[in-house]
């Protein structure tokens, strides 16, 4: 052989190339590889589906679910006091805090098609109360609501924001049990009322079954089993508007979602995970709401053209890669 | 490759390779390690990079080549990946050596896995032969260490049933040493960052890489030549940096290393943690008066001591008790040294393939989940029975801890058997030179 050309050259040559191949892939990829592009035909919809890769694809068709939201606020205020519990995290992994979760929170739901996502502090959220809620979503998994916008009262602004058709997205504790401030946390007696309507928060910790009643769990490829702070339905007041999803016990369910005047609000089950934040950010992504009844459901392959049935009002949610989420878009039927 | 490698045995042996891979890739995969190269590759795809979301705690070569295996396995047509399934939540529950996962990686994608690895490990097998017969100038002996390595329990099952890369870290090894037997330093640099940046245990041997560049070259610019070394190095360390340091979390590409004690807070934890710092700065320590005392001795052959002397120095390395994979590192070297230099090393070698094979298959009936799911060739039922009878306790272990118990124990002996012999044989020819040592 050459001297120039031996065996380890070669193989390392092709080793490094490969290397760098890789590399150039991994920071070339991105939302602008995949696109689902919607047309009404007849009583339904085509779709025309592309994307790097070869992946599967779902499109779940909804009635009674929300547009995107125009914009998602993720509270998290280092200078005001959490209510969490510390959790495990696989071996290697960066430790699971509010901080990391919400700005993987942002990345997650980002790839989903959910646009302006931001991170704001506890005066942020106080200047974002200021103005209807309708249309606009908050994130928040501190376990304690900050004293700007929360103050244990019935007339606290967020309880005005959501009801005046705002979206809260719930995880970390009880809801509504906790008031922050930069000094520390204080207990609100009955403070998850003021939210649910009564104190319905169910005793359970994790779910082993999906549930099945309304095929939501299947159809968005929910994750987390766990019901930890979650809300047992029949402790609601009669007529409440609520939906639960995910995985459930039989009582509860990994994903409550609870009607308060125009808007809602939307506890994700358990302490931290990463399951939690992919669940959370599947469920803002695709405009569920208390009231949502799934239509359809197609599962394929990614490779052109697909069909399901919808008509005018209603929403479908389009998301590559079923429980390994790539790409997500929601579409409404005009 | 030459015609005198690929001789008929060995050609029958790579077929049984093959098969053999291919079918514990179809049997048996550990999906807990595998469902996180599928989120990996997700994270990728979705534009989230390694980093910026969990599933990759690795160093970045490792996830650069998954991005490159979803391009490829992506022309076959290979969309499904996987899913969570309800009937196995409970296991996440359980208390395990190994950790259990509900989700549930395709019999597709398993064997699209263990494709890219048979060929990091048929490639890591020639360079073992390339090496020596380089070396030791005997091609019946570099087709032996080629048939061993290839056909070796742990290399199988750790690439085709766990999905490890390992044996790709111990190509690029093998590759950084071939390198530099070849005169390549700048290359051999290269591919020193590569490999560190795949996984970080080739850097204790780069002490003595720089004492065998001192050796080899003391008159004839062993200076000039560890600079290019150094070169490559740092240039390749900046290539593959870069996604990092653009996105703001190089940290992050270290987390493998710099956060996995602070999971846990119990004295066991702590243990973990501080032990670990103790025990491998003790090793470098180790490693630094290996590489020293190769560089004042004799060396009448300098390539067959930097074998030598690279497998006491891994050797020394796993004398802090390792999962299972890590060995892989160790293999090539341990089988080149048994075959080549001491008879003796034949049985640790034996030990070590029990050992490592009993404790990674310990993740017991788990490996058998995408048969189950995806297949009917085994019922949920059945498994589930296997699964409720290794986790029965004996003395308060469970049955499947006593199998990572026993494999890891004897994984242990055969580490500590070669150091041994090493010794052994370090003192019966203490007075000789370090070739006469190692030949």
């Amino acid at each position: 052989m050459n001297r120039y050309l031996s065996a380890p050259i070669i193989i390392s040559i092709v080793l490094l190339i490969a290397i760098l191949a890789g590399e150039a892939l991994v920071c070339t990829s991105g939302h602008g590889d995949y696109s689902s592009d919607v047309s009404a035909s007849g009583g339904g919809l085509d779709f025309n589906l592309s994307g790097r890769g070869s992946h599967v694809f779902d499109i779940v068709v909804m009635d009674g679910s929300e547009d995107s939201p125009k914009d998602v606020s993720i509270y998290f205020d280092p200078s005001y006091a959490e209510r969490v519990e510390h959790v495990n995290v696989a071996v290697g992994g960066r430790a699971l805090d509010q901080q990391y979760y919400a700005e993987q929170l942002v990345s997650t739901l980002t790839m989903r098609g959910v646009q302006n996502v931001r991170i704001v502090d506890a005066a942020g959220l106080s200047d974002l109360m200021a103005s209807p809620g309708k249309g606009h979503a908050v994130v928040c998994i501190s376990g304690a609501l900050p004293d700007t916008v929360y103050d244990g009262t019935a007339d606290s602004d967020i309880l005005e924001w959501i009801g005046s058709g705002g979206r809260l997205y719930w995880a970390g504790n009880v809801i509504g049990k906790y008031v922050s401030t930069t000094y520390g946390t204080a207990e609100v007696a009955g403070g998850t009322s003021l939210f649910l309507g009564s104190e319905c928060i169910g005793d359970g910790t994790k779910a082993y079954d999906k549930l099945g009643s309304n095929g939501l769990c299947d159809a968005l490829s929910l994750l987390n089993n766990n019901i930890r702070y979650t809300v047992d339905p029949s402790k609601l007041p009669e007529g409440a508007s609520h939906l639960e999803t995910g995985y459930s016990d039989g009582t509860q369910s990994s994903i409550s979602l609870v009607g308060l005047g125009d808007g809602f609000v939307c506890i994700f089950g358990g302490d931290y995970s990463n399951f939690q934040r992919i669940d959370m950010a599947q469920t803002i992504a695709s405009g569920i709401s208390p009231s949502t009844v799934l239509v359809d459901h197609v599962h394929g392959s990614v490779s052109g053209n697909a069909s399901a049935t919808a008509k005018a009002g209603e929403h479908a949610y389009v998301f590559f890669g079923g429980y390994f989420a790539v790409y997500g878009e929601l579409h409404g039927v005009a | 490759m030459g015609s005198r490698f690929l001789t008929r045995w060995v050609a029958v042996a790579i077929v049984i390779g093959i098969i053999l891979r291919f079918a514990v890739g179809f049997v048996f995969t550990y999906n807990y390690d595998v469902y996180h190269w599928a989120l990996t590759i997700s994270n990728i795809e979705a534009g989230n990079g390694l980093y910026d979301v969990a599933g990759y705690y690795y160093t970045p070569v490792w996830g650069y080549l998954l991005a490159l295996f979803s391009q490829t396995y992506g022309l076959l047509g290979l969309d499904y990946l996987g899913e969570r399934f309800a009937e196995l939540l409970f296991t996440e529950d359980a208390t395990s050596i190994f950790p259990h996962t509900a989700f549930v990686t395709s019999i597709g994608f398993n064997l699209a896995l263990t494709a890219l690895i048979f060929v990091f490990d048929l490639v890591g097998g020639y360079l073992v032969y390339w090496i020596v017969r380089e070396v030791f100038g005997d091609e019946e002996k570099a087709r032996w260490c080629f048939v061993l390595w290839f056909l070796f329990a742990p290399v199988i099952i750790v690439g085709s049933g766990g999905g490890m890369f390992d044996s790709l870290s111990a190509l690029m090894t093998l590759l950084i040493i071939a390198l530099l037997i070849k005169g390549r330093e700048f290359a051999a640099g290269l591919m020193f960052s590569a490999a560190i940046l795949l996984k970080l245990f080739p850097i204790f041997l780069f002490f003595l890489f720089i004492a065998y560049i001192y050796v080899r070259h003391r008159e004839d610019g062993w200076m000039r030549r560890v600079a290019l070394a150094g070169a490559g190095s740092i240039l390749m360390l900046a290539v593959l940096m870069v996604p990092q340091v653009l996105s703001g979390n190089v940290m992050d590409a270290f987390s493998f290393l710099l956060s996995r004690a602070t999971t846990d807070d119990s004295m066991f934890g702590a243990l973990e943690q501080y032990g670990s710092v103790i025990v491998y700065s003790l090793i470098i320590i180790a490693e630094i008066v290996l590489a020293y005392k190769f560089s004042r001795m004799e060396h009448p052959r300098p390539e067959i001591s930097l074998l030598w002397f690279s497998f006491i120095g891994l050797t020394l390395v796993f004398l802090y008790p390792s999962t299972p994979q890590y060995l892989l590192l160790l293999t090539p070297f341990l089988i080149i040294a048994a075959i080549c230099i001491d008879p003796l090393l034949r049985y640790p070698v034996l030990i070590l393939m029990v050992g490592t094979s009993v404790f990674d298959l310990s993740s017991n009936v788990m490996g058998l989940t995408s048969l189950t799911m995806y297949t009917d060739i085994i019922s949920i039922d059945a498994w589930t029975s296997w699964y409720s009878a290794l986790q029965s306790q004996a003395f308060g272990i469970t049955a499947s801890n006593w199998f990572s118990i026993i494999g890891g124990v004897l994984q242990y002996a055969a580490v500590a058997s070669a150091l041994l012999i090493v010794v052994k044989r370090y003192l019966s020819k203490k007075s000789e030179s370090a070739s006469q040592w190692a030949s």
